[in-house]
């Protein structure tokens, strides 16, 4: 999977930084520098959301629209281990803080994860290669999830504070930033890293990406195709639960459309990041945070709009976005 | 002569509603080439999807002892079947390297037997880092036998690998199954070019309509051509 070195390939890191610089001109430098921070951050959030779709979707080619579902259900998930353990939101101590994140994260993980392998054998497994039978079939289990949310846990707004400590802000002069938002930093560099070892040095993704082109053919080297597509569905899964779970935490609040609403952020970004490619999923999202924080303290009323002209100067200038290892 | 490789036993294979195989019965020995003949519609592909697992069969599959009807196709693949289809089965956005790596089902595959793969089709080092999709036909022919090889393998099944090949390309590949057949694999072939089929097999099989007509040592049925009419039809020179 080695790529040899091109200009083009450090373009669209150039066009971040090419957008930092042109934010300066209209903000002035303090502002700026904590709108850059939390722009990151927000950006590490989507890539958070993102990035087990960029395996099902951009990858295995299935689109997966039950995987907004699976953000809504981990908010909910986070919600019922917050009341469990009520003290550790409201204690003072930080690292009780950070081990009830975790600790909320791991459960949806763990749900979200079991789910997705529920939905690979029962509903994804007869439509592999068949678009409209995805759409069809998923959004039928988002229906269901979200209905199963709303008998659950109702269909109000449940509140999902940030712990307290987490709250706070590190600062320096007029430089602050919140210690949750670290948190997510420290996360989705992590999930990053994670993913980019694990699909580059197993070779998972060009294996993944073959099975996908002739299955047969992957199986007839000697591999179990099945157990892959149901592993790795499982593993995108369990990152959209830990995706939907600090993003819950992140909004202080989980309700049931909660997920559908950052599908298109989600979707955005793994179309302008190039289908199945992890390194553009991880750009694309942190130019897609940049823009929504400058945009946002400029022209907050163009906040939607910008995601979407984004989407489509980026199709215009490179269709098949930023570094597509599946063209399609 | 040597030990019997591959049985295959009163094989019936349903595809839908159609009953394509109906008593497909061979054998072959280690270390040998087996030809597969027929006409077009005859069985011969569905036969080989058969053993692969590919097209679930009913009856007796032995290989090396075994039965192999109901594994995986990846089962049976890890018992050292490989496969050509006559569709080649590469993946058209992987490289030459990349597909091999795949196939060796190894980070680091075997330095030596790349090595010997390559001599055998040096068209694939020159294209090494090529897409399999722009190569040519001939050389993804070679790709598609030289990416069943990378892993050692007791038989591969190969079907129709000259169609559309140039005779010099033929030639090549007759030469690289030839050294093949020296390393200790077996190859079970599916030809429909007769004189490619004559100068590598032994051991014959004749299938008409999903069944098993004649089976016999290949120099009978290149010396009597009634009898290659009769089996096979003026179509095949
Ligand atoms: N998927 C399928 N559905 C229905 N019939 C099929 C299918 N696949 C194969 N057949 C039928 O099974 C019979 C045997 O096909 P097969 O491909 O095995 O023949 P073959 O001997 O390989 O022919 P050829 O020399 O043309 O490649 C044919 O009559 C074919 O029409
Ligand atoms: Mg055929």
């Amino acid at each position: 999977m080695r790529r040899t070195f091109a200009i083009a390939d450090v373009l669209p890191i150039a066009l971040v930084v090419a957008v930092c610089v042109c934010a300066l001109a209209f903000i002035s430098a303090p502002i700026w520098l904590n709108l850059t921070i939390a722009g990151v951050s927000v950006g590490l959030m989507i890539f958070l959301m993102a990035s087990g779709l960029t395996l099902i979707f951009g990858l295995m080619d299935v689109l997966n629209f039950a995987h907004a579902g699976l953000i809504t259900l981990a908010g909910y998930v986070t919600a019922s281990v917050y009341a469990a353990m009520p003290g550790w939101v409201s204690s003072n101590d930080l690292s009780t803080n950070v081990l009830i994140v975790l600790a909320a994260a791991a459960a949806s993980m763990l749900v979200a994860g079991a789910l997705g392998y529920v939905i690979e054998r029962i509903i994804v497994r007869p439509v592999y290669g068949n678009h409209l039978k995805q759409i069809l079939a998923t959004t039928g289990v988002l229906i269901i999830i979200q209905q199963l949310a709303i008998a659950i846990w109702g269909a109000d707004l449940l509140h999902v504070s940030q712990p307290t400590e987490l709250k706070k802000a590190v600062t320096f002069g007029t430089f602050f930033v919140e210690n949750y938002r670290l948190l997510i930093c420290a996360v989705g560099l992590a999930q990053f890293v994670a993913m980019i070892w694990a699909l580059e040095r197993s070779h998972l993704g060009l294996l993944i990406r073959a099975a996908v082109e002739d299955r047969e053919s992957v199986e007839s080297m000697g591999y179990e195709v099945k157990y892959l597509f149901v592993g790795v569905f499982a593993a995108g899964s369990a990152m959209a639960g830990l995706g939907g779970a600090l993003w819950a935490i992140y909004q202080e609040v989980i309700f049931p459309e909660a997920g559908l609403q950052v599908m298109i952020m989600v979707f955005s970004v793994i179309i302008i990041g190039g289908l199945g490619s992890v390194l553009g999923c991880f750009v694309a999202s942190i130019l897609l945070g940049l823009i929504m924080n400058y945009v946002g303290f400029l022209v907050p009323s163009a906040v939607v709009a910008c995601g979407f002209l984004l989407l489509l100067f980026v199709l215009v200038w490179r269709p098949h976005g930023f570094y597509p290892v599946v063209r399609r | 002569m040597t030990q019997e490789l591959l049985r295959v036993d009163d094989l019936h294979t349903f595809i839908g509603d159609y009953h394509i195989l109906q008593g497909v019965n061979f054998d072959m020995h280690e270390g040998g080439v087996a030809a597969l003949l027929g006409r077009n519609g005859a069985g011969k592909t569905t036969t080989l999807r058969s053993i692969m697992g590919l097209a679930p069969p009913r009856g007796r599959i032995r290989f090396d002892g075994r039965d192999i009807v109901g594994l995986s196709t990846a089962a049976i693949s890890r018992l050292g079947i490989g496969y050509v289809p006559e569709t080649l089965g590469l993946f058209s956005g992987l490289t030459v390297a990349e597909t091999l790596r795949l196939a060796a089902r190894s980070r680091a595959p075997d330095r030596a037997r790349i090595d010997w793969i390559t001599s055998l089709f040096p068209a694939l080092r020159k294209f090494w880092h090529s897409r399999s999709g722009n190569l040519s036909g001939g050389q993804k022919q070679m790709l598609a036998i030289a990416k069943a090889l990378v892993e050692p393998k007791r038989l591969i099944l190969v079907d129709e690998p000259t169609k559309g090949l140039a005779p010099s390309v033929v030639a090549e590949l007759i030469a690289a199954l030839k050294q093949l057949t020296q390393q200790s694999t077996s190859i079970l072939l599916v030809e429909q070019n007769f004189h490619f089929a004559a100068s590598l097999a032994t051991e014959t099989t004749v299938l008409e309509s999903g069944q098993t007509t004649w089976q016999g040592m290949m120099g009978d049925i290149a010396r009597d051509e009634a009898l290659r009419r009769q089996l096979l039809g003026v179509s095949v020179v």
